[in-house]
């Protein structure tokens, strides 16, 4: 009996190791993909190595050695700020808390995308269409004004922030994986686990979830772009911590310290550029596992 | 076919509106008025002056009323306004003022001193708080003629010269009910100034006409527009591009920008301020409780109780450096309580005073207080516990900002562990009352009077203006004193010694003297007047006296200040022209195209 | 506040709590949140936004006056996005794998990954600071209140350039990939097929079946757009200090003026929901399917 289970398990386990070499054949296939993925490491790799190649110290105001608004010279590839730090510095370390209030956003934004999609999906009554009326509600309402008022009644910090754009960004998930838990749902193995006397935690566990979970996954890389993009919106408009250097605090203050009035492009165009890069390299990415998943897409 | 020629029918015709477009309006010249313009970042936030505090409504103020005595061009020494005379009784408890006989209301009615009488009375029964302050010596006024005002008061002060309120008609806000006083609209608004407010659209303009029978002569421009922008940026854009004739209040580099641009003057003055880094001394006392409402418990961290701590802050901050990185040295390096542009009153510090950048000595100080680092973690520590300190910046303000990044990292050298936060104004007021903060940094701008720059730090301010907590007997009986001091060099030693003690007590580090900074247009105009002689800046200063002295340049001149020039050429229409034609062109090419290929296949 | 208040104010730089005390009672913040809470909800329902903190004036006075200024941006915005990108989006779907198919959805994508208020920057920089051919704010230049209504539209025009432009091409990207990857879906449709089996012109074909069929999902994103329009409004109009509702926003952020943000954002919101119904509307006239139901 248990050897058989073991059996079973195995062949599964099997099963799922093959589709999963087999989607990363059809991914690598994917040019687009594939670029993105090369810009996601690059950065990825920046962001935890950003203490080694840049000290902390480097970025103290107290140690910056730079002439204030100096534009690129040998000492400072990339010009430096008002304070007479580099540049280049401020982006590499830039890349962590851009990343990471990114990725902290987009699981926060993915638990609940998710919890309150398959919910809403398996359950149906009233609790189904209660969550399909609230997803509804979030989904209409303009997100950005939303993440605006939300920030600006806290004090700003990494969390809130990160926070705040987990909380609004969820009801595109939501929809998506209630869809996909309303087909998953009927299709036959599901209805026999319920036949055979299933509970709701355990088909959930065992059934939809693994069926839906490629889907999340999916998603997932479109909403970090989403939210570093909100991310660097809400620092620019002042909600941020100014105290931690993102890619978007840099566009605030050399914004506020006049860099346009003072043709200060050096100050302007590097965080902009690292955040095309990331969110570009988030989409394609983002696209080209869309095709992996559903071979349908494939062909165009 | 027909589609082709309609497209090319459409874009002759937007073609045919370039020119006219480059062409622009060039009108201007003949009897326009002469038109003076401000930029300024800050809106009006009232025309109410029960109500207003930004710095535009003060300068309004001081264009649309009078004071009863002015604030001499010269040093700021009383100087007629309007009262054109005054006299004070032998012990100085009674003071008589005559007042100018020509002075009428915008409305044409005349100023009398029953209009003093009510503004002032107003003021004490309602105990309106931006001005109170001014009046709390008061006993008694008298209008016994409409020329003459007698005012008593309670001690000899030396205050009866310097009484920053706005003189207000008695027949229109007699009307206003004591519950409206601070929402009442003001609009339209009457004074007896210079100019008067005609027209004021919040986030745009604030337009004022001049007041043709000015008491002291009718100033030569005829309208002062207020111009509000968003971001300083934008402002210096529109000032080099002759937009606007003078701006202020601007980030330092690009104030320096303007260096050497021609036909403008870019002015760096002494303003009486100085922004500061404020330490929690809150010890709860059931005096302050029960007497001034000050909050039962206290959450600073008790080290700052504890002078030696603060000193130790003190010796680990270079506030020259602050000056140099911060300011751009568009300042004074900080340090006593009283700003220098108040020359008389500001204590300049010997050498052996200064408590100046010496990391090793704050952490003498800090060691003699029985903070030490006995774990070696790089934090000092008493009973266990490592210091670590809460700083407050603003987050309206990327200065304060700033130099928290310096303080903190200061700090942290000292073995003091700091987290930064930055808060909105609000939430910093919030937290300062309620007592749960540890250190923050801001600001406090001065009268030409020092009294209230003393009074901050005395313990009466507890819950009103006082952000420390800080209270100490000997400076609370002398500031009690120098109010009552009518020789000014004795005042202005009871004033200095005062400053010693809060120096050497530090519940505040002050970082430095901020300048104001301004650019103006001197191809335009002339008669820029700067207040104090010398030293002052030309406009938001105390007295209306550059916009009674300002002339155009010259006749051409002034009609080119007059029509500012408007935005002529118009290279959007010819861009916008080319585009439409570009892309209908090529679509209907490409649709063509592909239906004569289709056809030959 | 870019610039510091305590450099600018000569005099008092803060509140005094006497004066706070005051603000409270005025607007009603000494009561009980749940007071409070439910007075907004009554006052919201029966039309009234409250009282704006930093105008002193009836939110709805203060939003009324910055809708027309966004409705021009936004209308302009949305217009020229939508017609270049379904020009693009049609080309690039027609002439699939075709250089210009390439490059434009790569310049879609770039566009798609950019903040748009830093472009709106970069622009700034190029056009109005460097090349110094457009003005750098506002919607007008003061003082021409008086000139001539061609002077004046000239002026709003020079404008309003650059803040579309920016907005332009920060949308155009999207839609030109829905326009595209619709287009194709729809070229698969066997009503197309056959029409091209039965030697129809290709240009007929295009415009007579391709074009109407793929142009409705465009109109759906276009509706749900609204929100994200708004979104870039806010920073744009920041950026260029275009005097409307995201300026507004901006300002009442800082000025920590919650009525207002309040009221904005139901109107946005309101916004948003109005455009979908319009959309849902509009879908059941151009789409013969629905309308026949």
């Amino acid at each position: 009996m248990s050897s058989e289970l073991l059996g079973v398990r195995a062949v599964k386990r099997q099963r799922r190791r093959r589709a999963v070499i087999e989607s990363w054949r059809v991914y690598r296939r994917n040019l687009l993909g594939m670029i993105g993925l090369v810009i996601l490491v690059f950065f990825v790799a920046i962001a935890l190595l950003a203490d080694v190649i840049v000290p902390k110290e480097r970025l103290s105001v107290t140690g910056a050695t730079g002439e204030a608004f100096a534009p690129p010279s040998a000492g400072y590839p990339l010009g430096t700020d008002e304070l007479g730090r580099s540049i280049l510095d401020l982006v590499i370390q830039g890349s962590q808390i851009s990343l990471t209030v990114g990725f902290i956003a987009t699981i926060i934004s993915m638990v609940i995308g998710s919890l309150i999609g398959i919910a809403a999906g398996y359950f149906e009554g009233w609790t189904g269409a209660v969550l399909l009326r609230l997803t509804d509600w979030f989904l209409v309402i303009p997100f950005l004004p939303l993440a605006i008022v939300l920030a600006s009644l806290l004090t700003p910090s990494l969390l809130v922030i990160a926070f705040v754009i987990g909380i609004t960004t969820w009801p595109g998930t939501a929809r998506l994986v209630r869809a996909q838990v309303l087909s998953v749902k009927q299709r036959p193995y599901v209805e026999r686990a319920r036949a055979l006397g299933a509970g709701d935690a355990q088909i959930i566990s065992r059934h939809i979830l693994p069926n839906v979970f490629p889907l999340i996954f999916a998603n997932t890389v479109l909403v970090v772009a989403i939210a570093i993009l909100t991310e660097t919106t809400l620092s620019f408009l002042g909600l941020g911590d100014p105290f931690s250097v993102s890619w978007g605090t840099m566009l605030e203050f050399a914004f506020e310290a006049g860099s346009i009035s003072l043709g200060a492009w050096w100050y302007l165009v590097p965080p902009g550029v690292a955040i095309v890069l990331v969110v570009l390299a988030f989409t394609m990415c983002g696209y080209a596992l869309d095709e992996v998943l559903d071979p349908r897409l494939r062909s165009r | 076919m027909k589609r082709l020629s309609m497209v090319l029918v459409a874009g002759c015709l937007l073609l045919a509106l370039v020119p006219a477009g480059l062409a622009g309006a060039q009108d201007g010249g003949g009897d326009e008025p002469v038109v003076f313009r401000i930029g300024s970042v800050n809106d009006l936030d009232s025309l109410n002056p029960f109500k207003a505090v930004e710095a535009p409504s003060y300068e309004l103020f001081e264009l649309q009323y009078s004071l009863l005595v002015g604030f001499s061009q010269k040093d700021l020494s009383p100087t007629p306004s309007l009262a054109e005379s005054w006299e004070t009784s032998e012990g100085g408890l009674t003071w008589t003022y005559h007042l100018n006989p020509e002075a009428q209301w915008h409305d044409g009615e005349p100023v009398t001193s029953e209009d003093v009488k009510y503004t002032y009375e107003r003021i004490i029964e309602e105990e309106q708080g931006l001005f109170i302050d001014y009046l709390r010596q008061v006993e008694t006024i008298e209008a016994p003629d409409p020329e003459t005002l007698v005012i008593t008061t309670k001690e000899p002060s030396v205050q009866m010269l310097s009484i920053w309120v706005p003189i207000l008609p008695k027949h229109i806000w007699e009307n206003v009910p004591e519950d409206e006083t601070t929402s009442f609209k003001n609009d339209p608004t009457i004074g007896s100034g210079p100019f008067q407010a005609v027209e004021w659209r919040r986030g745009q303009f604030l337009r004022l006409k001049v007041n043709p029978d000015f008491y002291r002569g009718a100033p030569e421009v005829d309208e002062i527009i207020f111009q509000f922008y968003d971001n300083p940026d934008t402002m210096v854009q529109a000032f080099k591009q002759g937009e606007v004739d003078y701006i202020y209040g601007l980030p330092t580099r690009l104030f320096q920008s303007l260096d050497g641009e021609e036909g403008v003057e870019t002015l760096s003055s002494p303003a009486p301020g100085f922004t500061e880094l404020g330490m929690n001394t809150y010890e709860p006392t059931p005096e302050a409780i029960d007497k001034y409402g000050a909050p039962k418990t206290s959450e600073g961290h008790p080290a700052l109780l504890d002078t030696r701590v603060r000193q130790a802050i003190n010796w680990a901050i270079d506030e020259a450096e602050l000056t140099d990185k911060i300011l751009l040295g568009e300042g004074e390096v900080g340090s006593t309580l009283v700003p220098p542009a108040l020359a008389k009153y500001h204590l300049e510090l010997d050498e052996s005073q200064v408590m100046g950048f010496d990391i090793d000595r704050s952490k003498e100080l800090l060691a003699e207080a029985g903070y030490k680092d006995t774990d070696g973690n790089g934090v000092v520590d008493k009973g266990g516990e490592d210091l670590e300190l809460r700083l407050f910046a603003r987050s309206e303000s990327t200065d304060t900002v700033d130099a928290a990044r310096y303080i903190q990292s200061w700090l942290e050298e000292a073995g003091i562990s700091v987290s930064t936060e930055a808060v909105s104004d609000n939430k910093l007021t919030d937290d300062i009352y309620s007592a749960e903060y540890d250190l923050f940094i801001w600001g406090y701008g001065s009268d030409p009077d020092p009294d209230f720059i003393l009074s901050v730090l005395t313990c009466s301010q507890f819950m009103y203006w006082s952000d420390t907590f800080w209270c100490d007997e000997d400076y609370q009986s002398m500031y009690e004193e120098q109010k009552t001091q009518l020789d000014l060099d004795q005042r202005a030693d009871t004033i200095k010694e005062m400053q010693a003690i809060a120096y050497q007590a530090s519940p505040y580090v002050i970082l430095f003297y901020d300048n104001s900074l301004e650019a103006y247009r001197t191809d335009k105009w002339t008669g820029w007047t700067r207040q104090p002689e010398g030293t002052g800046s030309v406009l938001f200063n105390f007295g209306p006296y550059t916009y009674e002295n300002l002339e155009p340049v010259s006749a051409e001149g002034g009609a080119a200040a007059g029509g500012t020039s408007t935005g002529g050429s118009s290279p959007a229409l010819l861009i916008v022209g080319v585009i439409a034609l570009f892309i209908v062109g090529s679509g209907v090419v490409a649709f063509m195209r592909k239906g004569s290929r289709e056809d030959r296949a | 506040m870019p610039g510091d208040p305590a450099r600018i104010f000569t005099r008092l730089s803060r509140v005094s709590p006497s004066v706070i005390e005051d603000v409270r009672r005025e607007f009603g913040l000494d009561r009980p949140l749940f007071v409070q809470f439910f007075d907004y909800i009554g006052d919201t329902l029966s039309g009234s936004l409250g009282i704006s903190y930093q105008f002193a004036r009836p939110v709805s006075e203060v939003i009324a006056e910055a809708v027309w200024p966004t409705v021009l941006l936004l209308g302009v915005a949305t217009i020229g996005s939508t017609a270049i990108g379904l020009v693009i989006g049609i080309y690039g779907g027609w002439n699939r794998g075709s250089r210009t198919d390439t490059s434009s959805l790569g310049f879609a994508l770039i566009t798609y990954a950019m903040p748009e208020f830093w472009l709106g920057m970069l622009l700034l920089l190029l056009f109005a600071v460097t090349l110094g051919l457009f003005p750098t704010s506002f919607m007008s230049t003061p003082g021409l209140e008086g000139a001539s209504a061609f002077a004046r539209s000239t002026d709003i025009l020079n404008h309003l350039f650059l803040p579309a432009l920016t907005l332009i091409l920060a949308l155009l990207g999207e839609y030109a990939l829905i326009m595209r990857s619709s287009v194709m879906e729809v070229m698969n449709e066997d009503y197309v097929l056959t029409a091209r089996a039965k030697g129809m012109r290709e240009a007929l074909v295009l415009r007579r079946h391709v074009v109407p069929n793929a142009l409705l999902p465009v109109v759906t994103l276009a509706a749900l757009n609204i929100g994200f329009i708004v979104s870039g409004a806010i920073t744009v109009e920041t950026v260029f200090s275009w005097p409307g509702l995201g300026q507004l926003t901006f300002d009442a952020i800082n000025a920590n003026d919650y009525p207002l943000l309040q009221g904005l954002f139901l109107l946005f919101s309101a916004a948003v929901i109005v455009a979908n119904l319009a959309a849902d509307l509009l879908l059941g006239v151009l789409d013969p399917r629905i309308g026949r139901t």
